[in-house]
């Protein structure tokens, strides 16, 4: 049985490469192989693949948040990141994301093969210059994430807007967006904190200090 | 008095009578010298020769002899000091010829004290002799005259303080005319002193200048005490010109409400300072500009390294090892060899770009905030340097704006880049508080400021410093840098408002 793979990076060179290598073993088979994260999901919700190696910056949507809506829309899939960046953090959001693999873009060519294999077997896979240990120590002295640092900048700005008692209208006259995209932020937020309604939202806001108790 | 001398023709036949009045006589004579005795002014009596005929004791006291008898007789010009004595001498003639007379002179008592006496000089005619001598009656003004005399040191050294003083100053009465103007004052209005004296502000300038200064007066009136301002004043010329000027409430000669002041023209001095403001705003724009444009021109590089040259070496590293696999199923081996070394390459170079970038703009930093980023450089800086970074947060992370973040980045960076020069420390503790904004601290266990080896004041106080100043103080933040003896510790305190997006 064929390992099938879905590839998804905005660069066509990476892309058309990825293809060549990953075709070549006769145990991978790319699937799709994708410049736009939108035609992506679609293909992915409809044909779930093995593996999803995703690009981790790209611009619109990025790759953290591509992998996480993979993760929501076929649990079954692994993800394997693909990235320029070294930082613990960059790993630490992918595979928080939902990623289960994280390979530099360096090391592709050497590794990538590897790790599609590896994930598939559901084994977590790092680039050797990422040292595990390194990461390990990096999430135990970070601690858990605060609460309201799963929040962007915008996010929060319309968090505490809404618990200020300002419409969704309002709040998108003052920051000047439209109230669906208003609403699209408050869901996605509310959905982040795990809150269901306003009530607790206030709550929460007041609890760390967004908002002060009038 | 008429009493006193009693002519024959009064005398009545009968001796009886004669005696009373003889009697009657003697006790008037007795009044009479009881009565010049204890006269607090000395009273003398001279012939025309100028010899002491008669002498009260406050006289005495006064040339300093102690007994009449050491002093009748003799002729007083040699108490007198010489260039007073033919002036006395001619007095003392006049009088006996009839007529009246005062004078002003010094006197060195019998025992050496000088004493400037004022004499009111009578002629006398005398009944026995039929001279006529001169009757003085004569009052020490040796405090008076020390008075006076202290009074016009004291005015002379006024004016000369007044006239000196570069400053225009000026006394003004009650009804707000000028009492006194200095020098400066009336070489200012190109008028003499005099001409100004006993005028009011509307008699002697314009009416806007003179409303100004009535303004001024009526504000130091109101409030009872001095009065500093700096102002623009309008000029006789019709320019504007920067005035330091204090006014004071000062009672006039008749003790009412007058004022005075000094004011000097500080137009030079204000401008300079102007100057020197603009100067330093331009710099502090030039620094924000220049790192406005070199953080952009950084982005732009970093942007291309990983867009561009990082994807294309990424597709060329994987192409690499599809032609690999692909010679090795057709079984060449020369080839492998020089394909795993081309990889490698690729791979170093694609690593060596990545520290470029990371270098140039920290993509952790956008992505993450700066906690991810500060501790990811903190590690490479370890890596680097052997130099031991611990790291430390308290309080929930707050997202300032995407600039203050990378300017407490930056501030971060340079700090740690300066340990690593110049303080040989083995640890290095960076704190990050977030409450209300955020306060940050990086301490090291290096040899302090004093002692570092290389850092000239001039490279602390130096572009890197200033740099990291202008930073903060471009988003409100302030700062500071510590160094008691060993260590040294860069304070930085963000305030919320760099808190924007």
């Amino acid at each position: 049985m064929q390992i099938s793979v879905l590839l998804l990076d905005d660069h066509a060179v990476v892309r058309d490469g990825l293809q060549a290598l990953l075709g070549a073993q006769p145990d991978i088979r790319v699937v799709g192989s994708f410049g736009d994260s939108g035609h992506a999901m679609a293909f992915a919700a409809e044909t779930p693949p093995d593996v999803a190696v995703l690009d981790i910056a790209m611009p619109g949507l990025d790759g953290v948040e591509a992998a996480r809506r993979i993760h929501d829309l076929c649990p079954d899939t692994h993800i394997l990141m693909l990235s320029m960046h070294a930082s613990p953090e960059h790993v630490y959001q992918a595979l928080r994301a939902g990623a289960s693999g994280y390979v530099l873009k360096e090391s592709a060519g050497g590794e990538v093969v590897e790790a599609v294999r590896a994930v598939h077997a559901g084994r977590r896979y790092l680039s050797e210059k990422l040292s595990a240990r390194v990461l390990d120590e990096y999430i135990r002295e970070r601690g858990p994430d605060h609460p309201l640092e799963r929040l962007s900048r915008r996010e929060l700005q319309v968090l505490k807007l809404i618990v200020e008692g300002n419409t969704s209208s309002q709040v998108g006259a003052l920051l000047g967006l439209s109230p669906k995209s208003i609403d699209t932020y408050r869901s996605r937020m509310m959905n982040k904190l795990d809150i269901q309604d306003l009530a607790s939202l206030v709550k929460f806001a007041i609890r760390h200090g967004v908002t002060s108790v009038e | 008095m008429a009493a006193v001398h009693p002519t024959l023709q009064d005398v009545p036949p009968d001796s009886g009578a004669l005696y009373r009045l003889l009697a009657e006589l003697r006790a008037t004579q007795e009044r009479l010298r009881a009565l010049i005795d204890t006269e607090p002014e000395c009273v003398k009596l001279l012939d025309a020769q100028g010899r002491l005929l008669e002498m009260n004791a406050a006289g005495l006291r006064m040339i300093e002899a102690d007994a009449a008898e050491a002093v009748l007789g003799q002729c007083v010009y040699g108490l007198l000091v010489p260039e007073h004595a033919a002036a006395f001498r001619r007095l003392t003639e006049r009088v006996c010829r009839g007529e009246r007379g005062t004078l002003e002179f010094e006197l060195i008592g019998l025992k050496g004290t000088r004493r400037w006496l004022e004499t009111h000089a009578v002629p006398f005619r005398d009944e026995g002799s039929g001279e006529t001598r001169l009757l003085a009656i004569t009052r020490d003004i040796t405090e008076r005259r020390r008075l006076a005399e202290a009074l016009a040191e004291s005015e002379r050294r006024f004016r000369t303080f007044m006239d000196n003083a570069p400053a225009v100053a000026w006394i003004k009465d009650a009804a707000l005319r000028y009492t006194y103007v200095n020098q400066a004052f009336a070489h200012y209005h190109d008028r003499s002193a005099q001409e100004m004296l006993g005028h009011d502000d509307f008699e002697l300038f314009p009416s806007e200048l003179a409303s100004y200064f009535r303004a001024h007066d009526d504000e130091v009136r109101s409030s009872g005490g001095a009065l500093q301002t700096l102002r623009k004043m309008p000029q006789p010329d019709g320019s504007t010109r920067h005035w330091l000027a204090v006014k004071f409430p000062f009672a006039d000669a008749a003790g009412a409400d007058g004022l005075a002041g000094f004011a000097i023209d500080v137009s030079g001095r204000v401008e300079a300072e102007d100057k020197a403001r603009r100067y330093a705003d331009d710099v502090r724009s030039l620094v924000s500009r220049l790192v406005q444009a070199q953080e952009a021109e950084r982005r732009r590089v970093a942007d291309e390294l990983h867009d561009l040259i990082g994807q294309n070496l990424t597709a060329l590293g994987i192409d690499l090892q599809a032609l690999k696999h692909r010679l090795q199923s057709g079984g060449d081996l020369i080839a492998g060899p020089r394909l795993d070394a081309m990889a490698t390459l690729v791979e170093t170079t694609i690593d060596a770009i990545r520290g470029v970038m990371t270098d140039l703009r920290p993509a952790a930093l956008d992505e993450f905030g700066l906690v991810p980023a500060l501790r990811w450089h903190a590690s490479l800086f370890s890596e680097r340097t052997g130099i031991k970074v611990s790291t430390q947060t308290t309080g929930p992370a707050v997202r300032l704006s995407r600039d203050a973040e990378l300017a407490v980045f930056r501030i971060v960076q340079e700090t740690l880049t300066n340990v690593a020069k110049h303080s040989g420390a083995a640890n290095v503790k960076v704190t990050i508080r977030y409450g209300d904004g955020v306060s940050l601290s990086v301490e090291d266990d290096g040899r302090g400021l004093a002692n570092a080896a290389g850092a000239s004041s001039a490279k602390l106080g130096g572009f890197g410093l200033t740099t990291m100043r202008e930073r903060a103080e471009a988003f409100g933040g302030r700062l500071r840098i510590e160094s008691p003896g060993r260590g040294t510790r860069v304070v930085l305190e963000m305030p919320k408002e760099g808190n924007a997006d």
